[in-house]
């Protein structure tokens, strides 16, 4: 190593060594701001547009949700996937989170099929729907109820995932949220400075980002037969990590070259990716409530 | 296995026929044909990124390489860039200033990709067949071992060596290569051995 009071160079300082924690939490009303800002920032020249404006209100939505109800501590932090129980059977705390959530979401602009799926909600046991999204069960439900669910849980996960104690948690399964268990919605390359080059997974239920190992397919683990699709000439910034073993991708999106991408803003911003690849016959891998079907 | 392939079921079991997204569901249909309409008259373009190891030297830092085209599909791959291995715990993203060439060194027109030779007197390197190359490289190895090699030293002890002519193996080689160069070399006697990976 060289001292600072040395004139000679140290070549290990040319790039940027990449030493990051294993999992970033939320900072939950921050990221729902940002999210709903990036989602208008990318939303004006896409074929999308009236549905991610929709997308940006609900995240403001769920940006003032943060604050607005008071939260019982959390899980303890005994076990791996500390949050599973809760994504899977929340407590009391989630219904008056929804509901709170619910009536503010009412107040958006929307189509019609959202406004009736939002007026179902209404007194409605959460609970069947809770668990329909978690355990793949029968929907109980239209999907737009279940849709609306999932973003009250997100709201609630979030929350609960920002008081979790970072160094606890660990490694789980391939492309498996060591916070509450979910299936990672997407990966992102990370741009900033002490990360530079790292992959992390993002899950679309309580927000936390882990890192995992680039070239390697999020679904199954494996590093052989991976390679990436990405719309010709539109700068790379989003790509589809394909796997021929298990014919999954999960995008991965590179902050190097969109340095303001958030990873479920642009997880939705560049669904035109999914179109083209779902249409060489690859399966999405990653859950993003809002993007169910792809 | 975890659930990632089950929310198509999902759908199914929502029972909501043709509106079998969540663009669908919450009435955003039109705004989802519009898309699919899109996106019709791009292609998709196929790349790769491969880790591999830097081959300038025995610090053996890792690499990513991007190329476009995909080789499993029979396309003829193009690297595109290099960069440092952020996984990769020798480096961990970093490249020294050779490395960050590699890319250049890749793509280099003064690589030498056939055996040359510069006859004596010659201001010039004239290319030559393998064949050619190999046989010369051993003639002029085997002429100054049989001149120059000493079996037993001044006192009559057995030395075997070889001293009139230096080996210097490449860095860019596997732990076997380097074992069978070791083999080799050292079975003829030589003791001026070196590797690159040291300097």
């Amino acid at each position: 190593m060289t001292d600072f009071d040395s004139l000679k160079p140290d070549p290990s300082m040319i790039g940027d060594v990449a030493d990051a924690p294993f999992a970033i939490l939320p900072e939950p009303e921050a990221m729902f701001r940002k999210r709903a800002a990036r989602l208008r920032a990318g939303g004006d020249n896409n074929a999308l547009t009236p549905y991610i404006h929709f997308l940006a209100a609900l995240c403001d939505v769920q940006a003032d949700c943060v604050a607005a109800t008071p939260l019982a501590d959390g899980p303890s932090q005994n076990s791996a996937r500390p949050l599973k129980g809760e994504r899977c059977a929340p407590g009391d705390d989630f219904d008056r989170v929804a509901r709170d959530f619910f009536k503010r979401a009412a107040e958006i602009p929307m189509p019609e099929p959202s406004k009736a799926a939002l007026a179902n909600l209404d007194g409605l046991p959460l609970a069947p729907l809770v668990r329909a999204l978690a355990e793949d069960e029968d929907a109980a439900h239209g999907m737009a109820e279940h849709i609306f669910v999932a973003a009250a849980l997100q709201v609630y996960l979030t929350r609960l995932s920002a008081r979790l104690d970072v160094t606890k948690l660990e490694p789980d399964e391939p492309g498996v949220c060591p916070s509450c268990g979910a299936h990672a919605a997407s990966s992102f390359v990370a741009g900033w400075r002490g990360a530079q080059g790292l992959r992390f997974c993002s899950c679309a239920m309580c927000s936390t980002l882990w890192r995992y190992v680039r070239v390697r397919c999020v679904a199954c683990g494996t590093t052989k037969g991976i390679s990436y699709r990405e719309i010709d000439g539109a700068g790379g910034a989003a790509k589809a990590e394909c796997c021929a073993e298990c014919g999954a991708y999960t995008k991965i999106i590179y902050q190097n070259i969109a340095p303001d991408a958030e990873p479920a803003a642009d997880d939705i911003l560049s669904l035109g990716l999914d179109v083209l690849v779902s249409e060489e016959g690859w399966r999405r891998a990653g859950f993003n409530p809002f993007l169910i079907g792809y | 296995m975890n659930q990632q392939f089950s929310r198509r079921q999902f759908l199914g079991a929502a029972g909501i026929g043709t509106a079998g997204t969540a663009l669908g569901a919450l009435g955003f249909g039109d705004a989802e044909v519009a898309l699919a309409q899109a996106v019709r008259p791009y292609r998709l373009a196929s790349t790769t990124e491969t880790r591999n190891t830097c081959t300038y030297c025995s610090v053996a830092c890792g690499i990513l390489i991007f190329s476009k085209g995909d080789v499993h599909k029979g396309d003829k791959a193009d690297i595109l860039h290099i960069e440092g291995d952020a996984d990769h715990p020798t480096n961990r993203g970093t490249l020294c200033p050779k490395g960050s060439g590699l890319l250049g060194f890749v793509k280099s027109p003064n690589r030498l990709v056939e055996p040359r030779i510069r006859k004596p007197g010659s201001d010039k390197f004239e290319p030559v067949s393998w064949e050619v190359a190999l046989d010369r490289v051993a003639r002029l190895l085997k002429d100054d071992r049989d001149k120059n090699f000493l079996a037993t030293n001044k006192d009559g002890v057995t030395v075997n060596r070889w001293t009139s002519t230096a080996f210097l193996a490449a860095s860019a080689t596997s732990n076997e290569t380097a074992t069978v160069t070791y083999k080799v070399v050292r079975s003829m006697g030589a003791l001026v051995f070196d590797n690159q990976a040291r300097v």
